[in-house]
């Protein structure tokens, strides 16, 4: 990994804190600005794992190993929030 | 051996097999304590209006009864035979993390200590089932310490699990001997790696779900008990529990259970002379359906709390679909029965009981999949039949079947057959005669402390009691059998059942020394791999297991004993007993962590070596892979507080505006401030990547400021927002949800990082020392990994109280 992809990784996630701020105060309905921020947030997380924890260059297995515990958080918060009816 | 000796030796082990032991014994003492609550609770119903136990007393021994033989029983037994074999079943000197390992025994122990003693604590036990449902497990309905005390010790129990299950996938995935790959891997160590990704997934949420109750019994919150939630019309408080619970508390079905299935797959073919058939069938069953399915079933316990119709739906047919991998693992140890030529060993016929009774307790099982039948029986008396036939007739006969199997092993002695044929004989009798009435008992209500003299209600209570005690009596025959086999029985040579799996030929030679020049070559692939495997170069008994120089320590029992005492302490917060005990169980944690820092530096304890069959993990050192693992864990304990958030944020309406509470600039501030500390630890880890360890240090001393910086701010906001009004005190039940939302979630985060500032004190001491280099740098990697998702943590929480 070079320091210049990390270098632009930071300022990614800088950039992408002050857009959601943005978004979140100035998007309307509730329902976009929220679509945004969690789409910021989530690319922020992305990036992270992607570049800071150096995913992108392990192997299959270990990305793998990530994802399982992802869906099955997504099969709970689904859930969570449908058993509300 | 003197008794400081023998102590001493037991309390500094951090051998597999010694650790091993003494999860067995231990899971076996609490296995004799929960069955005494089970024998008090069949005296109880033995006869209509009886007031042997009061209601109260009653509720204590049901709910301590399912804690203990769950929890500290079932499970711990398995993992014993976890620590005891799978090092042997796949040529590796010991398990990956061997102080990490005692360490979970003795969180295990605390954990068991606490939650038993809270019988004795103002309050007295949990008694609102094993299941705790909310709110009869809030203070409203269980109030004094003695109820926290439980549930504390099963937060501990909880740690415990997450930490051993971290250890034991990386020592399967990563501690391989040579030619040991996945395909000639032995069923019992394939069935442990199930286990316990099963248990790494599941126990976080268990984690989760009692650090809430915990901080709404200690600190006031309300995640469950508010009445913001509970004046919301149309939403059962409850669900928010039975969410979190049974998504731990279905797979956690499967964890007690898939153990038992090992031990089975792996004794099979010793007594039935051909191999099992469907191996494949059985692993893939498993792998591809059982495990991701077991995250999917659970809300068919909840099929009368009023969820929705569809959903309900879904998790019918989810839960059917489940029962089809069991059924394909039943009929693949049929099959294996077929043409075989069958020895009726004592080991043998407890497997034959355990696939019996999981047939019939799984098939009571499908039934209740139905959310129509589910109406009926859930309550009563069928659902208690239908889970001991499946947690006591399929686990306990099976795990006890592996306790024959490998007694001659653990001892190189061999058990007296006629005993072990009669104590078989008396449990399939006693079990049947207890649990199977149960399962006509379908209008009497369950978790009830009497009933009326009506029905057959007193005829069936009467034989189940009779039963309970043929059972339990039937158990002292095992007691019996095994210490006698410990201290007088004859040898059983080194490999009394031609096994053909590896644990049978390495380290034979420690059991006897008159066993160990009968070590016989096996043969078929077992033979290359036991050459391959010599004692010298694979056996964990290469030091004497008296001994084991270098490989013992006392770290990971007082930092048991100082969590423990700590965790004592924290139910009578904020009395001045329990803040003293507290801070005497802190002490020793820090006096710990100093210590075992210091070890580290000294190089005092000898690592095991590593595996040579690493596929598919081999380009990942083994702690880093174990790094991963532990972090895929905290993924789901911070997704699950996240979620349950989210579950009282789609839940309650009216909630508290995020900029009329948080100072917006000023936690934007500090979000940059930490998200710059992920980069300046990537360039950390960078630097030392390239071998310049002064700009390591720089680059450390950068992401410390940083991280001081954002505690700093953090706390001051903090201060800002209690002067405000916004605490967990507060007198509007929103605001009370929102600050306890608030504080425990951004508290938690803040808890994770201060301990990574702490880390880092430890990692900057070492790099000016120069202890890291280009090639030796795996503790700036790791830490790395750890700091970035500290970082990614804050990048889903800052949106979620701040902005949205």
């Amino acid at each position: 990994m070079k320091a210049s992809v990390l270098a632009g990784v930071w300022i990614y996630t800088l950039v992408a804190v002050i857009a959601e701020v943005l978004a979140a105060e100035n998007l309307h309905p509730v329902l976009v600005a929220a679509s945004a921020v969690v789409t910021f947030a989530i690319s922020q997380a992305a990036a992270a794992v992607l570049f800071y924890m150096n995913l992108k260059e392990e192997p299959g297995s270990l990305i793998i190993t990530v994802i399982i515990p992802l869906m099955f958080l997504a099969g709970l918060l689904i859930s969570m929030v449908a058993s509300l009816g | 051996m003197g008794a400081t000796a023998w102590l001493g030796r037991w309390v500094t082990t951090t051998n597999h097999k010694d650790v091993g032991l003494l999860y067995l014994f231990t899971s076996l003492y609490f296995g004799m304590a929960g069955g005494t609550l089970a024998l008090l609770m069949r005296v109880q119903l033995s006869v209509p209006n009886n007031s042997f136990l009061s209601a109260v007393y009653y509720d204590q021994a049901v709910t301590m009864h399912g804690l203990i033989m769950i929890f500290w029983f079932l499970s711990p037994l398995a993992v014993a035979f976890f620590n005891y074999l799978v090092p042997l079943q796949i040529g590796a000197k010991d398990l990956a993390f061997p102080r990490l390992n005692a360490l979970s025994y003795w969180f295990f122990l605390g954990g068991g200590i606490l939650a038993v003693s809270s019988f004795f604590v103002p309050g007295g036990s949990a008694s609102s089932g094993w299941t705790t449902y909310q709110p009869l497990s809030s203070p409203s309905f269980q109030p004094g310490p003695g109820p926290t005390l439980t549930y504390i010790g099963l937060l501990l129990l909880a740690v415990s699990v997450t930490l051993g299950s971290v250890n034991i996938i990386t020592s399967i995935l990563w501690m391989r001997t040579k030619g040991m790959g996945f395909s000639k891997l032995p069923m019992f160590t394939w069935f442990a790696l199930f286990t316990t990704v099963a248990m790494l997934y599941a126990f976080p949420t268990l984690i989760a779900a009692f650090a809430l109750n915990v901080s709404d019994r200690i600190l006031g919150t309300g995640f469950f008990t508010s009445p913001a939630i509970l004046s919301v019309p149309g939403i059962d408080p409850s669900i928010l529990w039975d969410d979190l619970f049974w998504f731990f508390g279905h797979p956690e079905v499967y964890i007690v259970l898939l153990p038992a299935f090992g031990v089975i797959s792996d004794i099979l073919p010793s007594f039935t002379g051909r191999p099992l058939a469907g191996r494949n069938w059985i692993l893939v069953a498993t792998a591809l359906v059982v495990l991701p399915l077991s995250f999917g079933v659970w809300m068919h316990h909840m099929f009368l709390t009023g969820i929705p119709l569809d959903l309900q739906e879904v998790f019918d047919a989810s839960t059917e679909a489940i029962s089809i991998p069991f059924g394909v693992i039943v009929i693949a140890f049929t099959l294996s029965l077929v043409r075989g030529r069958i020895q009726f060993k004592t080991p043998f016929l407890f497997v034959l009981g355990a696939v019996v009774l999981f047939i019939i307790g799984g098939l009571m099982g499908v039934f209740l999949s139905s959310p129509v039948l589910d109406r009926v029986f859930r309550g009563s008396y069928f659902v208690v039949s239908h889970f001991h036939y499946v947690m006591v007739g399929a686990t306990i006969f099976g795990l006890i079947a592996g306790l024959y199997y490998w007694l001659p092993r653990m001892t190189g002695k061999m058990y007296n057959e006629k005993l072990g044929k009669v104590h078989f004989i008396v449990s399939f009798i006693g079990f049947n005669v207890l649990y199977f009435p149960m399962s006509f008992l379908t209008d009497m209500p369950r978790r009830v402390f009497t009933y009326p003299n009506t029905g057959d209600l007193a005829l069936a209570n009467g034989i189940a009691s009779v039963g309970a005690f043929i059972f339990v009596f039937a158990q002292v025959f095992l007691a019996y059998n095994v210490v006698h086999t410990w201290f007088r029985g004859p040898p059983s040579g080194p490999n009394p059942w031609g096994s053909s799996d590896l644990e049978w030929s390495s380290g034979a030679e420690e059991r006897t020394p008159a066993i160990a020049s009968e070590t016989a070559p096996v043969g078929g692939w077992i033979g290359q791999l036991a050459s391959a495997a010599t004692p010298e170069a694979h056996s964990p008994d290469a030091a004497p297991a008296e001994t084991h120089g270098g490989h013992t320590s006392t770290r990971p029992f007082t930092l048991g004993l100082g969590v423990t005492i700590f965790f004592l302490g924290t139910p009578f917060y904020p009395s001045a007993a329990g803040l003293a005990t507290m801070v005497v169980g802190a002490l020793a944690v820090l006096y710990t962590f100093l210590s075992w820092a210091r070890d580290d530096l000294r190089g005092r304890f000898s690592i095991p070596d590593e595996g040579e069959e690493r596929w598919p993990f081999a380009a990942l050192p083994k702690v880093k892979l174990g790094m991963w693992l532990f972090l895929s864990s905290e993924v789901i304990l911070f997704g699950t507080f996240i979620s349950a958030y989210t579950f009282i944020r789609t839940a309650v309406t009216g909630w508290p505006i995020a900029s009329t509470i948080h100072n917006i600039p000023l936690g934007t501030a500090n979000t940059l401030i930490l998200v710059s500390s992920g980069f300046t630890m990537a360039m950390a880890v960078l630097s030392i990547r390239k071998g310049d360890q002064r700009a390591l240090l720089g680059w450390l001393a950068v992401t410390f400021m940083l991280g001081s910086v954002f505690m700093g701010i953090k706390l001051s906001e903090w201060t800002d927002l209690a002067s405000t009004g916004f605490t967990i005190a507060s007198p509007n039940p929103l605001y009370q949800l929102a600050a306890s939302a608030y504080y425990f979630l951004v508290g938690l985060h803040g808890a994770h990082v201060t301990a990574g500032l702490i880390v880092m004190v430890y990692l900057m001491k070492k790099t000016a020392a120069g202890a890291y280099t280009k090639d030796s740098h795996g503790a700036i990697e790791n830490f790395g990994l750890y700091w970035a998702f500290v970082d990614i943590v804050w990048c889903i929480l800052f949106p979620l109280f701040y902005l949205l």
